[in-house]
C-alpha cells in the first residue's frame, strides 16, 4: 500500500509560533521512513500529532485510506501505532515486566499474573537480545537498557506502526545492531517504522526513504537509495554546511605538559587501576561501549562520586582523596555532564544566572553580586560560544538543546578552568550545532587549554580526538593516536577482541 | 515598566488581591479600612510573616521545615525564662536569636550531612523541640515577662505601629537581599532549581542548605520573640500546627513548593493577605466554620495563579523558540 | 521526583488543615477538654456558700441514682454518708489525657491526692495514673488502658482522648467485669458512668456574673474555642442563650473563634475591641484565651473597663485574678474533679449503689474569694470512711 499513511495538509499552531506549516507526505506500509530535520524542525510535534498526544491545528492523518484522530495516547496505542521515545518515560521503582505492561497487566482472576508478565517479558528481552532480567528493576539499569525496554514495549503491543525517536543515542554499538536486526524483522513483517535520527550513517543503514522537514514546512521525500548525505542535509539545513565532525585546525598539543595525570584511579561503580595523562591543548578522546564505565571515571576525577583508589594530579598538584566538585573547580577543573536537563543547568534560570552558576564570586562586589556585571559577562561569553538567542534573561531551560549545551560551555568559560571533561557533548544536538560545537572545542584548546571527550559517536571520536583512550568493563584496554585512528581498531578495543 | 511587571507578576497579583479585599470589607464595614485596623492586620501578620518567611528560604532549596511551630515555643519559652530572671533584655534577644538559630543549623545538618528528607527530619525535630519546651517549663507557662523585655518588640511608635511590624518589615529585606543580592542567596535558588547541576557547577550544596535552615530559623525565633513580647508569657504549647500557616503564607505569595522559585516579599504579602482576611472575617462577625471555608478557598486560589503565570511564561518561552 | 512527592503531601496536608480551618486545631494547647466539673449548685455566682454539710445522714436517703439523669456532687455528697469501710485491696487506674496540659495534670494530683486520703482515711487502696502521650496519641491511650485491663486494675478512672478512641479497651474492660468511671469526657459508644462537667451551668455562671457586674446592659463579646469541641459549642450556646433570655438590654455583638490559642485569642479581640471599643466584657470559654484577651485589653487600656472572664480555673488564671487583671474565671476544679470520680469508684467496690452520673463542682473565683482556699470556695471536706 503505498499511502498507508498520509498526513494532509497538517498544520499544528501553538500559542506564538507555527510549529508545522501545511505539511503533506505519505508512508508507504512495511517500509522504515526517516524523518529528518534539525531540531525545532517539527519532527516530533508531527509525531505528536499521529500519537494524539495533541490535535492538528489544522489537516488530517489517515492510516489505511481512514481518517484517525486519536484523542490520547492510549486511543493511538490500541489502534496500533506505538512509539519509542526520546525521552525516557518509564518509572524506574518498577520492574522491566512490570514497565513493559504498565495499562495492560495480564490478570488472573483480581491478581496479576506475576509468571505471565514475567515470562512474556524475559520472551521479548530474550529476542532484543537484551542482557537484563524481567524481574531486574529498571533504576538499576543504564540508560541504554531502558531503552531497550521501550523498544521492547512498544514490540509487546504488536504495533502495526512503530516510531523511533532517537533511538539509539544511549544504545552500544552491539544494541544498535541488535535493533537494526529487529526493525529488520518488523519491516519483514510488514510493520510500517517511522525513525527520527541525527546519525546519518544509520539512516542509510536502516531507512527506506526519508522526508525531511525546515522550520515546521515539508522540504521534500527521497529514497535513500539515490541520494548522498550530502544532499540530505543541504535539504535539512537549507545550506551548505560540513556536518562532519573534522578539525580545521592544527592539532595544538604541548607534548611536553602534562595537565592531568590520573594514577590507578578506582572507584566503587566497579573501574579499576585508570591511569592515563592530558596533556596541555589536547583533545583526549574516551571511547567505551555502554557499561565501559567512561562517565563513572569522569566523576570519580570530577570529586562527584567518590574513588576508592588511585590518584588525580593536575599540575603537579594532587587533588585531595575526598574531594568535591567544588575543590575540583577552584583547581580548575570543569565537567560538561552527560544528562544535560539533569545535571548541566537550573531549570529557574535565564542565562546570566546559568552562566554565572561556576564563577559567581567574580561577579561580587562588596557582599553583593553585581547583576550589570553577570549580565555583561553573559552576553560577552554567550558571543564567543554563539549562543542564540544571546539574551542574558531568556530562560536556558527553552533554549535548543545546543544552545542549552552552548550555555554550559559558556558557563565554564566563564571560570578559570583548564581542563574541561565533555561528557557526550553533542547529544541530541542537531547537526548544524554539532558542527559549531566541534568548532568551539578547536578554540578551546587551541587557547591553551586541554578537553577530555567522552564519546559515544564514532565519527566524533575519530574527527576530533588527538589521541583516543578505549574503555571496557571498567578498564582501560587500549589507546591510539590520532594517525592511528580507525573505526575497525577501535571497536575492536571496545569490545575486546584481538589486536591484530 | 512592563518589564517590572512581567517579572512580578505573581506579587503583583497578591497586592491586587489586597487591594480588592480592603475595598470589600471597606465597604461592608468601613470600620476595616480605619488606620488602627490596618495597624492591626499588619500586626497580626508579623507571627506567621516571620515565620513564612523563613520558611520560604527553607523550601527554595526544595525542603522543608516542619519544626517552625516547635521553635517558635522552644524559642519563646527559652526567652521568657531568661527575661523573667531578671537577666539584662537585650541579651535575651540575641540569645533567643542564637537558640533559634542552632535549631535551624541542627534541621539543616539533618538534612544537608546526614542526608534525611527534610519532611522527615524536621518532622524528628518538631516533636524533639516540642518536647524541650515542655521540659524546660514543665508544661507551664512563663508568666510574668517583665516589660523591660516587652517593650522593645512591642512598644508602639508612630501611627501605632509596633516596632515587631518594622522587625518584621527588615527582615523581610534583608531576605529579599540576601537571596536576590548575594551568593548565598544565587546558590540557594540554584539548589533547589537543580542541586546536582549546582553541585557539578562546584557550589558548596551541603554549606548552602544548612545556611538556608539556619538563616530561616531566625525568622522563627523572632516570631517567638514577638509573641513572647506580645503576650508577656512564653507558652510551650504555642505554634502547633503553625508550620502550615507559614507554609500557606510563602505559598499565597509565588513559593514554589517544588522549590527554586519565590521570594520574601511575596510571602510577607501573603501573610497581610492571611490577616486581612482573617480580621475582615471578624469584623463582618462571619460564623467560624465560613472562615475556614473562606481561608482554603484562597489559598487554592492562590494555587491556581500559580499554574497561570506558569502558562504565560510558558507562552512566553515557545514565542522566542 | 521525591520532592515532587513531598510536596504534594504537603498540598495535601495543607488543604486539609487549611480547609479544617487554617485555624490549626487538633492541637488545642491548654485546655481543650471538654471539661469543666459542674457547679457547686445551681445557686449561681458566688460559689463561697455551700458549706454545712457536717457528718452523714445515713443511708436511709441514699442515692436517688435515676440512672440517666445527671445530678450534682454537691447534691449528693451528704445523702451518700461516709464511704463503706471495707478489707478488700483497691487497685485503681486512672487512664487520663495528655499531661502537657495543665488541667489534666490537675485531674492527675488530684486522683493521687485522692489515693493518699483514701489511704490515710483506712483503706487499702492504690491510684495510679498513666496518660496518653500527646492529646493526639489516640492509640498510646489505648495501650495504656489495655494494660491496666490485662493488669486486672479493680477499677479503672476513664477520660477519653476522643469519642471513640477507647471503645474497644472499654468494651474489654467492661467484659472482664470491671468497674469504669469516666471523669470530664465520655466514650460516644458505651455507656458509663460518668464525673463529668456541667458546662450549662459553667456558662450561666459567667452569664450571670457578667450580668451583674455590667449593671444589666451593654455590649458583650465572646471568644470561643475550637468550635468542634462540646465544651465550647455548649459554652458559648448557653451564654449567649441565658444572657438572651435574662437580660435584653445586653447586646452580644461579636462571637469568633480563637481555637483555644492564646495568641489568637489575642488578635481576635483586639479586632473585636477596635470595632466596639465601648465593649463591657468578653467571656473566653478557657482561661488560655482569656490570658490572650486580657494582653489585647491591657493594650487597650481598658482593663477594668472591659471585664475579662475565662473558664477553667488555671493557676495562672487565678493568679491574674489574684492580681487584679483578669475579672474571673469559673473554676472546674479539675483537681477535685477527678477525687469525686475516685470516690464514686470507691463506693461502688465497696458495694455502695451511687448514682452514675454526675456533675462535679465548680465556682467562679474573683477578686472577691480569690484569696481564699480551693476547700473553702468549694466547701470541699475530704473523704471520711465508716
Amino acid at each position: 500500500m503505498d499511502k498507508y499513511i498520509e498526513f494532509q495538509h497538517i498544520t499544528k499552531i501553538f500559542p506564538g509560533q507555527k510549529a508545522l506549516d501545511d505539511v503533506s507526505f505519505s508512508v508507504k506500509q512495511g517500509e522504515v521512513h526517516a524523518l529528518l530535520g534539525e531540531n525545532g524542525a517539527g519532527k516530533s510535534t508531527l509525531l505528536n500529532i499521529l500519537h494524539g498526544m495533541f490535535p492538528a491545528t489544522q489537516g488530517k492523518v489517515f492510516i489505511e485510506g481512514e481518517e484517525v484522530k486519536f484523542r490520547n495516547a492510549l486511543e493511538a496505542i490500541h489502534y496500533g501505532i506505538a512509539k519509542v521515545h526520546q525521552e525516557i518515560n518509564i518509572i524506574p521503582e518498577l520492574t522491566v515486566a512490570q514497565n513493559m505492561m504498565l495499562g495492560g497487566e495480564p490478570t488472573k482472576g483480581p491478581l496479576l499474573n506475576r509468571k505471565k508478565m514475567e515470562k512474556e517479558t524475559q520472551e521479548l528481552l530474550d529476542r532484543l537480545g537484551c542482557a537484563f532480567h524481567a524481574d531486574d528493576r529498571v533504576g538499576t539499569l543504564s540508560t541504554g537498557k531502558k531503552q531497550m525496554i521501550q523498544i521492547a514495549k512498544a514490540l509487546y503491543m504488536n504495533a502495526k506502526v512503530i516510531s523511533f525517536d532517537e533511538p539509539t543515542s544511549s544504545l552500544s554499538n552491539s544494541e544498535v545492531k541488535t535493533l537494526f536486526k529487529i526493525i529488520r524483522d518488523l519491516k519483514a513483517q510488514g510493520i510500517t517504522i517511522l525513525y527520527i535520527s541525527h546519525k546519518m550513517d544509520e539512516i542509510f543503514q536502516i531507512c527506506d526513504r526519508a522526508s525531511i522537514l525546515r522550520d515546521g514546512k515539508y522540504v521534500t521525500t527521497l529514497d535513500m537509495k539515490e541520494t548522498t548525505e550530502e544532499d540530505l542535509v543541504q535539504n535539512m539545513v537549507g545550506r551548505d554546511v560540513s556536518m562532519f565532525a573534522q578539525r580545521l585546525k592544527p592539532s595544538c598539543v604541548d607534548k611536553n605538559n602534562t595537565v592531568l595525570k590520573v594514577e590507578h584511579l578506582s572507584g566503587p561503580a566497579g573501574f579499576d587501576d585508570i591511569s592515563f595523562e592530558l596533556k596541555k591543548g589536547e583533545i583526549l578522546g574516551f571511547f567505551g561501549l555502554v557499561g565501559a564505565m567512561r562517565t563513572e571515571v569522569m566523576r570519580a576525577i570530577f570529586g562527584a562520586d567518590k574513588a576508592s583508589g588511585g590518584t588525580v594530579i593536575y599540575n603537579g598538584k594532587a587533588l585531595p582523596h575526598n574531594r568535591t566538585p567544588n575543590d575540583v573547580v577552584k583547581m580548575g577543573i570543569g565537567l560538561v555532564s552527560e544528562n544535560r536537563k539533569e545535571e548541566g543547568f537550573v531549570k529557574n534560570f535565564n542565562n546570566a544566572d546559568n552562566i554565572a552558576l561556576a564563577s559567581l564570586t567574580k561577579y561580587v562586589r562588596g557582599i553583593f553580586v553585581k547583576e550589570s556585571l553577570k549580565q555583561k559577562n553573559s552576553i560577552k561569553v554567550g558571543e564567543t560560544v554563539g549562543l542564540t538567542p544571546n539574551d542574558p534573561e531568556f530562560l536556558t531551560v527553552s533554549l535548543s538543546g545546543g544552545n542549552a549545551q552552548k550555555v554550559i560551555l559558556a558557563k565554564w568559560l566563564s571560570t578559570d578552568v583548564d581542563v574541561l571533561i565533555m561528557d557526550e557533548p553533542t547529544k541530541g544536538i542537531d547537526i548544524g550545532a554539532k558542527a559549531e560545537i566541534y568548532k568551539l572545542m578547536e578554540e578551546i584548546v587551541a587557547a591553551g587549554k586541554s578537553i577530555i571527550m567522552v564519546s559515544s559517536e564514532m565519527t566524533e571520536v575519530i574527527g576530533m580526538s588527538d589521541r583516543v583512550l578505549v574503555m571496557r568493563e571498567g578498564k582501560l584496554v587500549g589507546e591510539l593516536d590520532r594517525s592511528e585512528l580507525e573505526e575497525e581498531r577501535i571497536i575492536t578495543y571496545a569490545v575486546g577482541g584481538s589486536q591484530g | 515598566m512592563k518589564k517590572i511587571i512581567k517579572n512580578n507578576y505573581r506579587e503583583l497579583s497578591v497586592i491586587v488581591a489586597i487591594a480588592v479585599m480592603f475595598i470589600i470589607f471597606g465597604i461592608l464595614n468601613p470600620i476595616y479600612i480605619s488606620s488602627s485596623n490596618i495597624v492591626d492586620i499588619l500586626d497580626q501578620a508579623t507571627i506567621y510573616g516571620l515565620m513564612g518567611i523563613g520558611m520560604t528560604m527553607v523550601i527554595i532549596t526544595g525542603g522543608i521545615d516542619l519544626s517552625v511551630g516547635s521553635v517558635l515555643a522552644l524559642s519563646g519559652c527559652i526567652v521568657a525564662n531568661m527575661a523573667v530572671k531578671g537577666l539584662n533584655p537585650v541579651l535575651c534577644l540575641i540569645v533567643g536569636l542564637f537558640a533559634g538559630f542552632a535549631f535551624g543549623l541542627l534541621n539543616g545538618l539533618l538534612v544537608s550531612r546526614m542526608k534525611l528528607q527534610p519532611f522527615i527530619a524536621t518532622m524528628g525535630t518538631m516533636s524533639v523541640y516540642r518536647g524541650a519546651a515542655y521540659i524546660i517549663t514543665e508544661g507551664y507557662p512563663v508568666l510574668g515577662v517583665p516589660d523591660s523585655f516587652r517593650n522593645i518588640l512591642n512598644i508602639k511608635i508612630v501611627g501605632g505601629i509596633r516596632i515587631s511590624v518594622l522587625v518584621f518589615i527588615a527582615f523581610a529585606i534583608l531576605v529579599y537581599i540576601l537571596l536576590r543580592k548575594t551568593r548565598l542567596g544565587t546558590y540557594i535558588y540554584a539548589i533547589g532549581g537543580n542541586m546536582e547541576a549546582a553541585r557539578l557547577s562546584g557550589v558548596r550544596v551541603e554549606l548552602t542548605q544548612t545556611m538556608a535552615y539556619a538563616i530561616g530559623m531566625l525568622g522563627t525565633a523572632l516570631a517567638g520573640l514577638i509573641q513572647v513580647a506580645k503576650l508577656g508569657t512564653g507558652d510551650p504549647t504555642t505554634g502547633n500546627g503553625w508550620e502550615l500557616n507559614a507554609i500557606a503564607a510563602a505559598a499565597i505569595g509565588g513559593t514554589s513548593m517544588a522549590g527554586g522559585r519565590g521570594n520574601a516579599l511575596g510571602t510577607v504579602l501573603g501573610a497581610i493577605l492571611f490577616s486581612g482576611l482573617k480580621v475582615g472575617l471578624i469584623v463582618l462577625n462571619v460564623n467560624t466554620y465560613y472562615q475556614y471555608v473562606a481561608t482554603g478557598l484562597v489559598i487554592i486560589i492562590a494555587a491556581y495563579l500559580e499554574i497561570f503565570q506558569g502558562a504565560i511564561a510558558s507562552r512566553k518561552k515557545k514565542k522566542v523558540v | 521526583m521525591k520532592r515532587k512527592l513531598v510536596s504534594v503531601l504537603l498540598v495535601c496536608a495543607m488543604a486539609v488543615t487549611m480547609v479544617a480551618g487554617c485555624g490549626s486545631k487538633a492541637e488545642e494547647p491548654a485546655e481543650a477538654p471538654a471539661a469543666t466539673p459542674a457547679p457547686a449548685a445551681s445557686e449561681a455566682p458566688a460559689a463561697t456558700e455551700k458549706p454545712e454539710a457536717t457528718q452523714a445522714p445515713a443511708e436511709s436517703e441514699a442515692p436517688a441514682a435515676a440512672s440517666g439523669e445527671f445530678v450534682k456532687y454537691n447534691d449528693i455528697k451528704d445523702g451518700l454518708g461516709p464511704i463503706p469501710k471495707s478489707d478488700k485491696t483497691f487497685q485503681i487506674g486512672f487512664t487520663a489525657k495528655a499531661l502537657e496540659n495543665e488541667f489534666w495534670r490537675m485531674e492527675k494530683e488530684g486522683a493521687e491526692a485522692a489515693g493518699k486520703a483514701l489511704k490515710e482515711a483506712g483503706l487499702d487502696i492504690t491510684i495510679t495514673v498513666a496518660a496518653a502521650n500527646g492529646e493526639s496519641d489516640v492509640q498510646g491511650q489505648e495501650a495504656v488502658m489495655k494494660d491496666m485491663i490485662n493488669k486486672k486494675y479493680d477499677g479503672i478512672m476513664v477520660a477519653p482522648i476522643a469519642d471513640t478512641n477507647l471503645t474497644a479497651a472499654i468494651e474489654e474492660g467492661v467484659e472482664a467485669g470491671i468497674p469504669l468511671i469516666c471523669v470530664n469526657d465520655k466514650d460516644a459508644n458505651v455507656d458509663l458512668p460518668i464525673v463529668g462537667a456541667d458546662h450549662k451551668d459553667t456558662a450561666e455562671l459567667a452569664a450571670e456574673w457578667i450580668a451583674t457586674k455590667i449593671g444589666g446592659k451593654g455590649q458583650v463579646a465572646v471568644v470561643q474555642g475550637l468550635p468542634t469541641a462540646e465544651a465550647a459549642r455548649l459554652r458559648t450556646d448557653c451564654f449567649v442563650d441565658y444572657i438572651k433570655a435574662n437580660y435584653p438590654d445586653i447586646e452580644i455583638v461579636a462571637t469568633q473563634n480563637a481555637d483555644w490559642d492564646r495568641t489568637k485569642a489575642k488578635d481576635v479581640s483586639a479586632t473585636i475591641l477596635k470595632q466596639y471599643p465601648d465593649l463591657k466584657a468578653i467571656y473566653a470559654n478557657n482561661d488560655t484565651m482569656a490570658m490572650g484577651v486580657l494582653e489585647s485589653v491591657k493594650e487597650a487600656d481598658l482593663l477594668g473597663k472591659c471585664l475579662v472572664v475565662g473558664t477553667d480555673g488555671t493557676s495562672e488564671a487565678l493568679d491574674s485574678v489574684k492580681a487584679g487583671e483578669l475579672s474571673a474565671t469559673i473554676n472546674d476544679f479539675p483537681f477535685y474533679q477527678s477525687q469525686v470520680a475516685a470516690e464514686m469508684l470507691v463506693r461502688k467496690l465497696s458495694g455502695q449503689d451511687v448514682p452514675e452520673k454526675i456533675y462535679s463542682p465548680h465556682a467562679v473565683v474573683d477578686a472577691d474569694n480569690c484569696n481564699l482556699s480551693n476547700e473553702e470556695i468549694l466547701g470541699w471536706k475530704g473523704f471520711t470512711v465508716e
